[in-house]
C-alpha cells in the first residue's frame, strides 16, 4: 500500500467514526423582555460572557448572573421575544472573525457587513474580551507614528503602541485629527508595499453611537483619499442597539490584535468612548446594577481601562507588533474634569485637548498645548523633529505668558515685542487645514524656518502662504536636503548650512 | 416578602416529592396577589425540578427503569416526537439531553456548511 492509499484509508476511517455522544444543552425561559436586555430563568451553568441563542436566533450575551436568574442583552434586533420563550447557552466566548480580508470593509461589533457586501466568514475567531498582554510580552514604545498634524508631531508625539487621548467638546475637530492621522499612514504603507520589506501600519475605526450621516462621510473620507485600502470600520451607530454600542471598541481590539499576532502595527481610533460610556451605563441600569457618581456604574473605570491596556508594543520575541490607541473623549463646556474624562485623562500615556476659545480664534487644529501631553511619545521621535521641536515648546510657552501680560496694554521693550512677533508666527505654522497631513520633512522645514527667524520680516497674515511655498520651493529644489530630514537623522551643520542657503534663496523669490 | 420567603414556602409545598394540595391551599389563602405570583412561579419551576421530560421517537416505548438510575427521586413525564426520527430527548430542569438521531443530523450539517478557521 502506497503512502497516498495509506492517506486516504485514514480519512474514510475518520468518516467511518460517528461522534455518538449526547448532545447537552443548558436552557433557560425568558420571564422579562426590557430595552434590549432579557432576564430569563434557568441557565443554570451558563458562564459570564457567554454566548446565548434564543429561539428565533437571535444572539445574546449574558451580563448579570444571579442566584436564579440571569441578564442578557440582546445582540441582534428581534420582535418575537416574548415571555416563555426558550434561550440556550453555546458554551462559546463571544468573538468575532477577523481575517485580512476585512481591510477597507464596514462591519458592526458581531462582524455582519453595512457595506452591502457579503460576510467575510473565514478567519480566525477573536475573542472580544481578553486579557492584556503582560509586562514580560511588552517593550517601550520606541517608533514613532506620525499624525501628519505638526502641531502633534512636534510637542506631543506619539509612539506605536502609546494610548493618546483626543478631548474636547464637540465640532473642534477631534474626529479630524483620528481622520488625518489615518490619511497619513497612506505615503508609509505604500512604500512598504513597494519595498516589500518596511513594515505598514494598519487602522482600525471604531464609530460608537454616531449619526449614520458622520461615519458615511468619514467612509467616503477614506475611500476618496485611498485610505480605506488599509481600514477597517467597526460601526455601532446611534440607531443600533445599546448592546452593540457596549461590545463594538472591544471587537475593534479583538480585530486589532488578530493583526497584531502577525506582528504588524495596527492603529485603532475609538470615536468616541463618552457614548460608550453612555451605552454601558443605559445597560447597568436595565440590569438594576447599582449607580454610582453621575449614575454610572461602579466599574466604568474598569470598562475602559481593560479596554485601553490592550493597546501595547510587543517586543520580538513575541512579533514585534504594536497597537496604537487613539481613544475620544466629548467633553461638555470644556470641562475636563468631568468623571468620564479624568478616568481616562489617567489612563491613557497623554492627552491632546482641544479648546473652543481657540477654534473660534481660528486656530485649527485647536489644541490646548498648556493642557495637552504625550508622556511617553518624546522617546519616540526622531532626532531630526527633537532637535527642532524642542525650540518651539520654549518658545510657545514663553509667548502664551506674554500674550496674557500684554494683554493690559502696558508698553513693552523691544525683546518681550520680538517674542509676540515670533509667538504669533509659531501659531501660524500650528495651524493646519483638515485632510492635509504633512509629511516630516515638510513639519521640521516649517518649525526651522520660523524658530530660526527667517519669517521674521513675513506678515503674520503671510505665513501660511509662504510655508506652503516654502515647502514647495525646497521640495523641487532641494530633494537631497528632503531625503536627510525624512531620514529622521539628527540635524548635523552640514544640513543647517543647506537649510540657511535654500531658506535665502527661496525668500528672494518669495514676494 | 422577599425571594428567600418565597423558595422556603415553595419547598414546604411538598411532601414526599408530591405537591400537597392541602398545604399550597393554605399558603395560598395568606398570600397578597403580588407575592401569589411570586409563589406560583416558584412551584412552576420547583415542579419543573421534580420531573424529567422524556420525548421519544417511538411509541410505547418508557425505559423508565434506565431513566431511574440515572435521574433519581425524579418523576417522568413521556411524549411521542416523532419529528426526532430516531432516540429520545431528555429535559430535566435546565439540561436537555439529546441523543436523537436528528439533532446528530443538524450537527453534522452545521459542520459542513462552517468555515474553517485558518
Amino acid at each position: 500500500m502506497n503512502n497516498a492509499d495509506d492517506i486516504i484509508k485514514k480519512l474514510e476511517n475518520s468518516l467511518m467514526t460517528v461522534n455518538v455522544s449526547p448532545k447537552t444543552q443548558n436552557i433557560g425561559v425568558v420571564e422579562k423582555v426590557m430595552d434590549n436586555i432579557v432576564i430569563a430563568s434557568g441557565l443554570s451553568k451558563a458562564k459570564m460572557g457567554e454566548e446565548v441563542l434564543f429561539n428565533d436566533g437571535t444572539p445574546g450575551l449574558i451580563l448579570n448572573l444571579d442566584e436564579d436568574e440571569v441578564g442578557i442583552v440582546l445582540l441582534g434586533k428581534t420582535e418575537k421575544l416574548e415571555e416563555g420563550g426558550i434561550v440556550k447557552t453555546t458554551g462559546n466566548i463571544l468573538s468575532v472573525r477577523a481575517h485580512e480580508d476585512l481591510l477597507g470593509r464596514v462591519i458592526n461589533p458581531v462582524g455582519l457587513p453595512l457595506d452591502g457586501k457579503a460576510a467575510v466568514k473565514s478567519g480566525k475567531a477573536m475573542p472580544l474580551e481578553r486579557i492584556a498582554a503582560g509586562v514580560i510580552e511588552r517593550q517601550p514604545v520606541d517608533t514613532p507614528m506620525k499624525t501628519g498634524i505638526t502641531a502633534i508631531d512636534a510637542l506631543f508625539p506619539i509612539g506605536r503602541g502609546q494610548r493618546e487621548l483626543i478631548i474636547g467638546d464637540r465640532g473642534l475637530g477631534k474626529t479630524a485629527i483620528a481622520i488625518d492621522t489615518i490619511i497619513n499612514q497612506k505615503k508609509n504603507n505604500d512604500k512598504a508595499k513597494k519595498s516589500n520589506g518596511g513594515k505598514r501600519l494598519l487602522c482600525v475605526y471604531v464609530a460608537i453611537g454616531q449619526k449614520q450621516s458622520t461615519v458615511a462621510q468619514v467612509i467616503e473620507k477614506l475611500r476618496e483619499t485611498g485610505a480605506l485600502d488599509y481600514t477597517i470600520i467597526v460601526a455601532a451607530n446611534a440607531a443600533d442597539q445599546v448592546s452593540l454600542q457596549y461590545l463594538a471598541p472591544y471587537a475593534g481590539i479583538a480585530i486589532a490584535e488578530y493583526f497584531l499576532e502577525k506582528g504588524e502595527d495596527v492603529l485603532i481610533v475609538y470615536d468616541d468612548l463618552t457614548k460608550h460610556a453612555w451605552a454601558y451605563r443605559q445597560i447597568s441600569l436595565v440590569l438594576k446594577r447599582p449607580a454610582g457618581r453621575e449614575a454610572y456604574p461602579g466599574d466604568i473605570f474598569y470598562l475602559h481601562s481593560r479596554l485601553l491596556e490592550r493597546a501595547v508594543r510587543l517586543n520580538k520575541n513575541f512579533g514585534g507588533g504594536s497597537i496604537t490607541a487613539l481613544p475620544v473623549i466629548e467633553t461638555q463646556a470644556d470641562d475636563i474634569s468631568a468623571y468620564i474624562p479624568t478616568n481616562v485623562i489617567s489612563i491613557t500615556d497623554g492627552q491632546i485637548f482641544l479648546k473652543s476659545d481657540l477654534f473660534n480664534a481660528g486656530v485649527r487644529p485647536a489644541i490646548d498645548v498648556g493642557l495637552s501631553v504625550s508622556r511617553v511619545g518624546g522617546a519616540a521621535q526622531t532626532g531630526a523633529m527633537k532637535s527642532v521641536a524642542g525650540r518651539i515648546k520654549l518658545e510657545l510657552a514663553q509667548y502664551k505668558e506674554l500674550a496674557i501680560f500684554a494683554q493690559f496694554g502696558s508698553e513693552l521693550d523691544q525683546a518681550t515685542l520680538n517674542q509676540l512677533e515670533r509667538g504669533k508666527r509659531l501659531t501660524e505654522i500650528l495651524k493646519q487645514p483638515q485632510y492635509s497631513p504633512l509629511s516630516e520633512a515638510e513639519e521640521i522645514l516649517s518649525i526651522w524656518s520660523v524658530t530660526n527667524g527667517f519669517t521674521d520680516d513675513i506678515k503674520v497674515e503671510e505665513i501660511q502662504k509662504f510655508e506652503k511655498a516654502y515647502r514647495q520651493y525646497v521640495a523641487t529644489h532641494e530633494k537631497k536636503l528632503i531625503e536627510t530630514l525624512s531620514s529622521g537623522a539628527k540635524l548635523d551643520e552640514k544640513t543647517i548650512e543647506s537649510l540657511k542657503k535654500v531658506t535665502v534663496s527661496f525668500k528672494k523669490t518669495f514676494s | 416578602m422577599t425571594h428567600k420567603d418565597i423558595r422556603q414556602l415553595v419547598s414546604v409545598s411538598f411532601s414526599k416529592n408530591q405537591l400537597d394540595e392541602k398545604k399550597v391551599a393554605r399558603i395560598a389563602h395568606l398570600l397578597s396577589r403580588k407575592d401569589l405570583k411570586k409563589y406560583i412561579r416558584g412551584l412552576k419551576l420547583a415542579e419543573k425540578k421534580h420531573n424529567v421530560y422524556v420525548a421519544t421517537a417511538a411509541k410505547n416505548v418508557y425505559n423508565t427503569k434506565e431513566l431511574t438510575v440515572i435521574f433519581r427521586n425524579k418523576q417522568f413525564v413521556f411524549t411521542f416526537d416523532p419529528s426526532l426520527l430516531l432516540g429520545q430527548r431528555i429535559v430535566d430542569d435546565d439540561m436537555v439531553y439529546d441523543v436523537s438521531l436528528k439533532s446528530r443530523l443538524e450537527h453534522f450539517l452545521s459542520q459542513l456548511t462552517e468555515d474553517y478557521d485558518e
